[in-house]
């Protein structure tokens, strides 16, 4: 069955490489390349007694990576078991086949060269120890895989209500910003990669199954050939018990989950924008994918700003909405995405692209600001201190504003074809695929729309001038007001001229 | 001064390499019952489409009573009640939120939504399921519901797309009692299907197509020449029955 699946998965990754799923393709590729090379830079550019911490570090972050990618939306377009829900095929034939599928792809082969850098150490301590590199790097890969693949089934198996899609989230969003923060944390301590890890760090990561490979290399290096014998089982192992969990998730096909409605309260909406955004703020409320980004978002930025206070630090806490807003703009951009081809229903009702592109932004504002604007006020007062306000006042207003530009903006521009509703389930592993090429796309194009009111912080807070810091927030007002309503009248436009098109990228 | 419900001329669509629809030209009277048949891959679906403005097409034009869909898209679409095929929704409404959302959509007033939208659920025999979602109805109550939503606005003219896909024998009989009498009130209905003996029972005029092409179009009996639609429409699309020698090792 690998035999077959394995090309099969091949032909699909060729023919798939077309429009946004190519650039998608392609920037993960270069985004996978960049993180191998920063593990190849940093293992070899580390004194030799640092290396090895350094390796922990990394394979650490690509365990994380694997678990917490797909989740994010980094999944590749691929082989499903619903693909081969005919095809009579034990459990185990199938997990194992699907292994062998996953292996095909971006994700393996950047990790396979990042994992080059346990040869280069293993070069470095020993020449005995080269052979054990080269035989845990396949299976630390293959774990890895197949963690990955544990994960995506056990949440499809697990989210199935509205507050199991809200809970997910806590878990990711704290990985996730464990991942991008803890780093900062972990080079604060250690004062970057120039000095050792502590042993009371690195003895942790050498016990989780990251740390395994350089544990294997470090005793073959010793001549501890019992102990490369243990890690090399312990590995195949996992993988063993790993495919073991797969199978048996797969063995379930998961059931749809049914939503209910509310009972109907005689919902007459005054105007067509209001219609829309009705239908949005109903849609929020039930749709599990966006239910999951939001509280994702919510959660990555509680951590963020709530992780500093581990040392003290409570700068960050007004700035808590403005980063929620910020974030919530690049997890939600792909509303015309998720809709899929219900697009044909706006299209077909004359004139209502306006009404489409509004009320999807009012109803996003409705949702994102009164949260943004608590976490705001709470922030403030907690942190006590006013120097951080002209920062949260002064950007509030705009990431809000652009925000909701934004925001359809790229729902209508970068559009990611995903199955329809009807033919998906809820699980953001398996369907949010390509959802973060426009996350990225979000937080850098925020960055550059909000330039003129940070030109004005920063240079407010470098020359301690307190009449230039205010100066942001009456630029950030206008700016805001003027983004909400340019980008969305581009996105009317382009609606309007080439929805048809848009309707044929979704379709 | 127009008597056409649809013209379609020289409309031409390509995917890549391959031409899906051929520079078909099509009429259909005002007021007429019309099927268009074909095998699957004929083309009825994109020539369909690009009929009522859901697909761009390379060459040729659509009018919708003298109003043209790509030069004119908003007026011709007041004219039209669509119901695609196997495209989604508003999934994650319930039927008589979508429809109220919808019926605000086209700018009906909120108080005939509300009436029209109360009709249609009930003889639609939608009503029972209030709490639904659309995501959570059945095939059939999918192409009811979309039948509604292409009834809403008052059309003049119905394109539905395989309307009877998926459909129970009850609902079949309540959707085409629905068309018929669309049809006596003057209303013009378009409709797609693989099933002959309805097309022969309801509709007046039919066009037949294969391969981008229309290769019969005219009203019904013309076209069948006193034999079945099915005998006739076998033959123009040059379908031939399994050679016994095919498949032998099939149950032996």
């Amino acid at each position: 069955m690998v035999g077959v699946l394995i090309p099969m998965k091949w032909h699909i990754l060729r023919n798939s490489l077309t429009g946004t799923r190519a650039a998608t393709t392609t920037s993960g590729v270069v985004a996978g390349l960049a993180g191998a090379g920063c593990t190849l830079w940093l293992t070899i550019s580390a004194g030799p007694d640092r290396a090895g911490g350094a390796l922990l570090l990394t394979m650490a972050s690509w365990l994380l990576g694997w678990i917490v990618g797909p989740m994010m939306g980094g999944s590749d377009p691929g082989l499903r078991r619903e693909h081969l829900r005919h095809v009579p095929l034990t459990d185990r034939q199938l997990a194992v086949g699907l292994l062998g599928a996953a292996l095909v792809g971006v994700g393996p082969a950047v990790t396979l060269i990042a994992g080059t850098s346990l040869i280069w150490y293993a070069l470095r301590l020993d020449l005995a120890a080269v052979p054990v590199a080269l035989l845990v790097l396949p299976l630390f890969v293959l774990l890895l895989i197949a963690l990955s693949n544990v994960v995506v089934a056990s949440v499809g198996r697990v989210l199935n209500s509205r507050l199991s899609a809200a809970l997910m989230a806590v878990p990711w969003g704290v990985l996730v910003c464990l991942g991008a923060q803890g780093w900062v944390i972990i080079a604060a301590i250690t004062g970057g990669p120039e000095t050792a890890l502590p042993a009371f760090i690195a003895d942790k990561l050498r016990l989780a199954p990251s740390g395994w490979p350089v544990v294997a290399i470090e005793a073959a290096a010793r001549g501890d050939w019992a102990l490369v014998a243990a890690v090399v089982a312990g590995l195949v192992g996992c993988i063993a018990l790993a495919l073991a969990a797969w199978a048996l998730l797969l063995h379930r096909p998961v059931n749809p989950t049914v939503i209910r409605g509310t009972r109907w309260r005689g919902w007459r909406p005054a105007t067509a924008v209001a219609a829309v955004r009705g239908k949005e703020l109903r849609t929020w409320s039930r749709d599990l994918i966006r239910i999951h980004f939001l509280v994702f978002s919510l959660v990555y930025v509680l951590t963020y700003v709530l992780l500093p206070l581990l040392i003290n630090v409570t700068d960050f806490l007004p700035m808590a909405g403005v980063f929620f807003v910020t974030f919530a703009v690049g997890s939600c951009g792909h509303l015309h995405s998720s809709d899929g081809t219900a697009l044909w229903q706006t299209l077909l009702a004359p004139g209502s692209e306006r009404a489409d592109i509004r009320g999807r932004q009012r109803a996003w504002l409705l949702l994102v600001a009164p949260p943004a604007v608590a976490l705001t006020v709470v922030g403030a007062i907690w942190h006590g201190a006013a120097d951080m306000l002209p920062w949260a006042v002064g950007l509030l207003p705009l990431v809000l504003g652009a925000g909701a530009g934004l925001l359809v903006f790229v729902s209508v521009f970068m559009p990611v074809r995903v199955a329809d509703p009807h033919k998906r389930g809820n699980n953001p592993g398996a369907d949010g695929a390509g959802f973060s090429g426009i996350v990225w796309f979000a937080l850098i194009a925020q960055a550059v729309l909000a330039a003129p009111s940070l030109a004005l912080l920063i240079t407010g807070t470098m020359w301690d001038d307190e009449l230039l810091r205010w100066a942001a927030t009456p630029v950030s007002l206008a700016l805001g007001v003027a983004l909400f309503w340019g980008l969305g009248r581009l996105a009317i436009t382009r609606l309007t001229r080439r929805g048809p098109e848009l309707l044929a990228k979704l379709g | 001064m127009t008597t056409n419900a649809l013209r379609l001329a020289g409309l031409t669509k390509h995917f890549g390499e391959k031409v899906a629809v051929d520079a078909i030209d099509l009429t259909v009277p005002a007021g007429s019952f019309f099927g268009l048949v074909g095998p699957n891959g004929a083309g009825k679906t994109t020539a369909l489409s690009m009929a009522v403005g859901l697909l761009r097409p390379d060459a040729g034009t659509a009018q919708i009573f003298g109003t043209d869909v790509w030069q004119q898209p908003t007026q011709a679409k007041r004219l039209v009640g669509v119901l695609p095929d196997a495209l989604a929704m508003t999934e994650r409404l319930t039927g008589r939120e979508m429809l109220t959302y919808l019926g605000r959509l086209h700018g009906l007033p909120a108080d005939t939504v509300a009436s029209r939208v109360d009709e249609l659920l009930t003889v639609l025999d939608l009503d029972h399921a209030e709490r639904t979602l659309i995501l959570g109805y059945s095939a059939g109550m999918r192409k009811k519901i979309a039948l509604a939503s292409a009834l809403l606005g008052g059309p003049r003219l119905l394109v539905l797309d395989e309307p009877f896909e998926a459909v129970d024998p009850v609902s079949a009989l309540t959707i085409r009692s629905i068309l018929r009498r669309f049809v006596v009130g003057g209303g013009s209905v378009v409709l797609s299907s693989h099933v002959m003996p309805l097309v022969e029972q309801l509709c007046d005029t039919v066009a037949v197509m294969h391969e981008g092409h229309v290769v019969a179009a005219g009203p019904i009996d013309e076209v069948r020449g006193g034999r079945s639609l099915d005998e006739v429409f076998i033959e123009l699309v040059g379908a031939g029955a399994a050679d016994e020698k095919e498949l032998s090792w099939l149950a032996s």
